[in-house]
């Protein structure tokens, strides 16, 4: 479903990301794992657009989007929840839902779609008319990706969702992006969690200084002895 | 209360009118719900509100039989309000401060001026003419400078505020120093406005007709703007003030929907410019400086940031009350800034908060 082809971009004369190949099919959880720098929001920025790929080219369902307007590319069936949620904070739950809902035509399909959300996040429900900066951070995660499966994308990008959440939530929303996937939406996993992500992906990348080090089934990966050492010692 | 205060002439008495305004204002601080409490009673009772208001501004001129220029505050003040109403949907819609919003009202102005002085264009016609000049250079200058934000934007669009009033000072053809006089009245079916109205037995001084006429205009613009508040636009707006690259992330074309506000706005100033030319028939480079732009900033920042009925509050609040101390004329530029200042520090969102986004029933019956 989508793909990065040889794909380089740079920040003036910094490169960032060097050739990277990625390739992510259609109903399966894909992780890009990697450390602090590695060069992952980066990858995320360019496949949105945000930052325009020097060379290579990324291609989503047949069509070459590596130039286009960031909000054309969304327009195509992407959804995405940033690093840090990027909630719209001064404005409700529901505001936020909704915005999400920019392919949404009509309040009674905004309706079906705000309660396959509250499926998953049921505590949502309570919460709709109080302004998005009074949530907790766990809350605005689940806001946030509650914001991002409200259009039902045909793929969900998720930037470290469990960044800065509690063990126990972190749990929670491993499950719930499972979740998510076996309803049908292809997910794009970037974590630095590894052992989680791992544990519910189907395949994934590492990636290092810009350029792809390791990449397979999840069960390649556990075995390589880069994530072992690297990711998963105890 | 509204008549009465309109009535005084007393330096004394208004003075001690702004001490209780300033005590009022401490309970209210004190009862921060009383925003909150009065958004909801407008909303639960909007229908009642608007009847009601509307019965009592028919009404009013009867009062002020008397004292036409009265009225001709009140007509000020419902200039204000379209102006404000605009300069709102930029500053808190979409996270514009512009400082330059008097440029469009003067674009109007002297757009109507010059067609009907020196081409005989009637009113009705000039309103679309001022509004569509407004629109296009609006348009232009939006292209170029909507690529700043915040401070940046802010800075450049009080230059051009500056830039127009400096063009029409100087130019000859738009009458420079000396204003463009003579603006012919408008004139409904022959029924120029400059007459007094006979209307249920009494003559109704000629003020009166252009007070119904920019009822009319109000209540279109407030529905307007009313709707374009709750609607998706009016919710795109918002997230592009919140965080511009979020929104975009969620589809938004951020820069098609803030040229659209922009434009929008800039609309409304034009044909409030164009009222204005009309209804005093004589204006000049001064009446659009930048002065104008900030008086607006203050109303709406006053009022109540996105809140419809506060920015219309701050208007005629900032219209009214500087009119009344006219002996503290020399002082009017401290009061303006001294509003906004106070009200920065103690009350940012303004006397009205924020209304939250009403859905309509279906998603309201469950939620």
């Amino acid at each position: 479903m989508l793909e990065l082809i040889d794909v380089s971009t740079s920040y003036g004369h910094v490169g960032i990301l060097r050739r990277v190949n990625l390739r992510i099919d259609d109903g399966k959880i894909v992780s890009l794992l990697g450390g602090n720098g590695a060069g992952k929001t980066t990858t995320l920025k360019a496949i949105l657009g945000i930052v325009k790929a020097r060379e290579g080219k990324i291609r989503f369902e047949e069509t070459d989007i590596q130039n286009w307007q960031t909000n054309r590319i969304i327009q195509l069936g992407m959804s995405v929840v940033p690093e840090g949620r990027r909630l719209f904070l001064e404005m409700t739950v529901l505001d936020n839902l909704h915005m999400g809902g920019m392919r949404v035509k009509g309040e009674k399909e905004l309706k079906e779609r705000l309660r396959k959300v509250f499926e998953i996040f049921p505590n949502l429900e309570n919460q709709l008319r109080q302004y998005a900066g009074t949530l907790s951070g766990g809350e605005q995660a689940m806001v946030a990706i509650g914001r991002g499966l409200i259009g039902n994308p045909k793929i969900l990008l998720l930037d470290e969702p469990s960044l800065g959440l509690a063990p126990i939530l972190v749990e929670e929303f491993f499950k719930a992006i499972k979740r998510i996937n076996d309803e049908g939406t292809t997910v794009f996993l970037i974590e630095q969690n590894a052992r989680k992500a791992l544990s519910i992906s189907t395949t994934g990348y590492v990636l290092q200084k810009g350029q792809i080090v390791v990449q397979g089934s999840r069960e390649e990966l556990f075995e390589s002895d880069l994530i072992k050492k690297a990711y998963l010692r105890n | 209360m509204l008549v009465a205060f309109l009535k005084i002439e007393s330096t004394w008495v208004l003075t001690g009118f702004l001490i209780l305004l300033c005590f009022l204002f401490w309970v209210a601080k004190k009862f921060e719900n009383l925003g909150e409490t009065t958004n909801r009673h407008f909303t639960e009772h909007r229908i009642f509100a608007v009847v009601f208001g509307l019965m009592l501004a028919f009404v009013i001129p009867f009062f002020f039989r008397a004292n036409p220029y009265a009225i001709h505050i009140l007509i000020m003040s419902g200039l204000a309000t379209i102006m404000s109403l605009g300069l709102n949907l930029q500053i808190a819609g979409a996270g514009l401060p512009n400082l330059g919003f008097g440029a469009f009202y003067g674009i109007g102005a002297y757009t109507s001026a010059l067609l009907s002085v020196h081409y005989g264009i009637p009113f009705f016609a000039c309103i679309v003419a001022g509004g569509g000049m407004a629109v296009l250079l609006s348009f232009f200058s939006g292209i170029l400078v909507l690529r700043t934000t915040h401070a940046y934007f802010a800075l450049i669009t009080m230059s051009l505020g500056m830039i127009f009033y400096l063009l029409v000072v100087n130019l000859e053809w738009t009458g420079g120093p000396n204003g463009i006089a003579n603006i012919p009245p408008p004139s409904v079916g022959g029924f120029a406005l400059t007459s007094p109205l006979p209307l249920m037995g009494t003559e109704l001084p000629m003020q009166t007709n252009f007070f119904y006429l920019l009822l009319v205009f109000m209540m279109g613009t407030f529905l307007i703007f009313s709707r374009l508040h709750q609607s998706r636009f009016g919710l795109n707006l918002n997230s592009i003030r919140e965080d511009e690259l979020a929104a975009s992330c969620f589809g938004i074309d951020h820069v098609r929907a803030k040229l659209s506000c922009y434009c929008l706005s800039s609309f409304f100033a034009g044909i409030a410019g164009v009222f204005y030319a009309h209804f005093v028939s004589f204006i000049h480079p001064s009446n659009f400086s930048i002065h104008l732009s900030f008086v607006t900033l203050s109303m709406v920042i006053l009022g109540g940031m996105n809140n419809l009925l506060g920015v219309t509050l701050g208007a005629v609040a900032l219209t009214l009350i500087p009119e009344k101390f006219r002996a503290f004329q020399d002082y009017r530029l401290v009061l303006y800034a001294a509003v906004v200042i106070f009200m920065l520090l103690f009350r940012p969102k303004g006397l009205l908060p924020e209304k939250v986004r009403r859905y309509r029933r279906k998603v309201n019956e469950v939620w």
